[in-house]
């Protein structure tokens, strides 16, 4: 690691009860990283990105954020916190209010945190271009969107406080896949016009090891494996991860690997 | 003649064609992939076989063939001998699929009775048996289990031994591993190639690399219509459509190479455009392409496109 992180989990574990969901994690995000946290159903993977947010209780190890200890900081300080970080979920569609148009859903973060009406609007239209919305879109509601382009709105509701980090959970699982291509590019995007760091939350390994800078593998509520996507991915270390690559049906992977079988049958 | 034929097929809700005259053929111990994203029409292909359409849909052109059969003028009885009987379902989600208030052996022998006549105590060790044969660890315990009591995968499991307990000549799975972590949808994958040995296998999927790895033969459809369907290596390594190219290049990829988007949203047959309906999102699209677009010989397959070729391929 070159730099110093913009906010990490060090030796972090999380009880549910007597159900332990993380154990003894350290992860990190660098400023400007993409990083891809993947694992299949109950690995962790939620819960590490909502004890980085600080949306747990974490039990044990710490938290920081730009520098600072925030395992356990109080409610008035933590919302300040979430101004520099921000969330997006699998299917924003629950959380886009059908009867606000789609400059005032991005606004109103902006305007709860006191900037005026006109320039809250003004921006949130700069946003809608900046997410790859067409301009017009600002004065309809959010009931038409397709998922995509709900997934857009969400981002441009993410990004109006000019937060350092975006956590995003799950963030393309629930698209067609062209649609998940053109979310990935987004983000890819806006990470280079912005600097902005993501943690992408997925199970897709193969999806994950195209747009992450660095990949998180994790399992029962630990971290397996963890380097740049491409090491992960072209001699990973741990057996885990080499399963779930091998279980990555790479269309064209998977043709070659039956040409080859068939021709040394 | 033995397997499916289907042709012309159409599948109209009031004021729109979903699925705009599609042609297949399926023969025992194939497996053929129909993939697509939403709106394609493939769910409502695969659904129309069975006659299993949602309210407010019906096969309005074409026919369906079964082993010299033909489907679409079966009565409501005759289908719900082939049902479970001849033709086997797999669907999504098995939740939805399997009775939560009957224990999951019961209901896998009640489908051997009825079809079979078989007795209960027959029927019983067929389940376990059956059970036993997709993996399922210690099958007669799991038998005498619900379906809230069993994982993901071994749900899909059990609906999969529901499905092949008569041996069925055709098996029907619906997105089968959509819900699944990618480690268990393998093993599932796995399971419906075996079941493949007797049955003719139709997999519809939104997902490229999970066709490619089960079936003999992809046909890829974009707005209720077949735009290619060749044989999977011949398709993948060089695909004559351009929305099939399009599909492979933003599909994940573990090669590094980054997911390259089609612009645009996937078309809805409520949009089709005149002509071929992937042309307003299509780098190659000229002005013939508002011409009928027609499944032709190109390549080792068929394609319906007026520029075709590998031209786009990754």
């Amino acid at each position: 690691m070159t730099q110093a992180p913009l906010a990490a989990l060090q030796d972090v574990s999380v009880r549910y009860g007597a159900f332990q969901a993380l154990r003894g994690v350290s992860l990190h995000v660098a400023p400007g990283e993409i990083v891809g946290l993947v694992g299949e159903s109950g690995s962790g993977k939620t819960t590490a990105v909502r004890a980085l947010m600080g949306l747990v209780p974490i039990s044990e190890g710490r938290a920081t954020f730009e520098g600072r200890d925030i395992t356990h900081l109080a409610g008035g300080a933590r919302r300040d916190l979430w101004r520099r970080m921000q969330m997006v979920f699998q299917d924003p569609g629950a959380s886009l209010s059908p009867r606000m148009s789609l400059a005032d859903i991005i606004a109103e973060p902006l305007r709860a945190h006191g900037v005026p009406k006109a320039g809250a609007m003004l921006r949130a239209r700069e946003l809608l271009s900046q997410v790859g919305l067409p301009a017009d879109a600002a004065d309809r509601p959010p009931t038409a969107l397709s998922g995509g382009q709900r997934q857009r709105v969400a981002i441009a509701r993410a990004l109006a406080l000019e937060p350092v980090l975006v956590v995003a959970d799950e963030p393309m699982s629930a698209l067609d896949v062209s649609v998940k291509a053109q979310i990935a590019a987004l983000f890819l995007r806006l990470r280079a016009s912005t600097g902005v760091s993501f943690v992408i939350v997925s199970h897709d390994l193969a999806l994950m090891s195209q747009i992450a800078d660095r990949i998180v593998v994790m399992r029962n509520g630990q971290v397996v494996e963890e380097g740049p996507a491409r090491d992960v991915i072209a001699a990973p270390r741990d057996a885990y991860t080499r399963e779930l690559r091998d279980a990555c049906l790479d269309p064209v992977k998977v043709v070659a690997t039956r040409a080859l079988e068939r021709a040394a049958s | 003649m033995s397997g499916l034929t289907i042709e012309g097929l159409q599948v109209s809700a009031p004021g729109v064609t979903l699925v705009d005259g599609i042609d297949l053929s399926i023969a025992p111990g194939k497996v053929l992939g129909l993939v697509g994203e939403s709106g394609s029409g493939k769910s409502l292909s695969l659904l129309s076989i069975p006659r299993l359409l949602p309210t407010g849909c019906q096969i309005s052109g074409g026919s369906v063939r079964l082993n010299g059969q033909d489907l679409t003028g079966a009565s409501e009885r005759e289908l719900r001998a082939l049902r479970g009987g001849e033709i086997g379902v797999i669907f999504q989600d098995p939740f939805k699929s399997l009775n939560p208030v009957r224990r999951v052996g019961d209901l896998i022998a009640e489908s051997a009775r009825r079809h079979r006549g078989l007795s209960a105590s027959a029927a019983r060790q067929e389940a376990i048996d059956a059970l036993a044969a997709v993996g399922v660890p210690d099958p007669e315990r799991r038998a005498r289990a619900f379906p809230h009591q069993l994982s993901g995968g071994q749900r899909q499991r059990a609906l999969i031994a529901m499905a092949l307990i008569n041996q069925p000549s055709l098996l029907l799975a619906d997105e089968p591993t959509t819900a699944l972590d990618p480690t268990v949808q393998v093993q599932i994958l796995d399971l419906i190639r075996a079941a493949a040995q007797r049955a003719g296998v139709i997999f519809v999927t939104h997902d490229l690399g999970a066709a490619a790895y089960l079936c003999d033969e992809i046909a890829v459809m974009y707005a209720g219509r077949i735009v290619e369907w060749a044989p999977t290596a011949s398709l993948i390594a060089a695909p004559q459509h351009p929305y099939t190219a399009a599909l492979l290049a933003c599909t994940p990829r573990l090669d590094g190479v980054r997911p390259r988007a089609i612009a645009g949203n996937p078309t809805s047959p409520q949009d089709r455009p005149v002509g071929c309906a992937f042309r307003p999102r299509c780098e190659r699209a000229v002005s013939a392409c508002i011409g009928p677009p027609m499944l032709l010989a190109h390549g080792e397959g068929l394609a319906a496109c007026f520029r075709p070729g590998p031209g786009l391929a990754a």
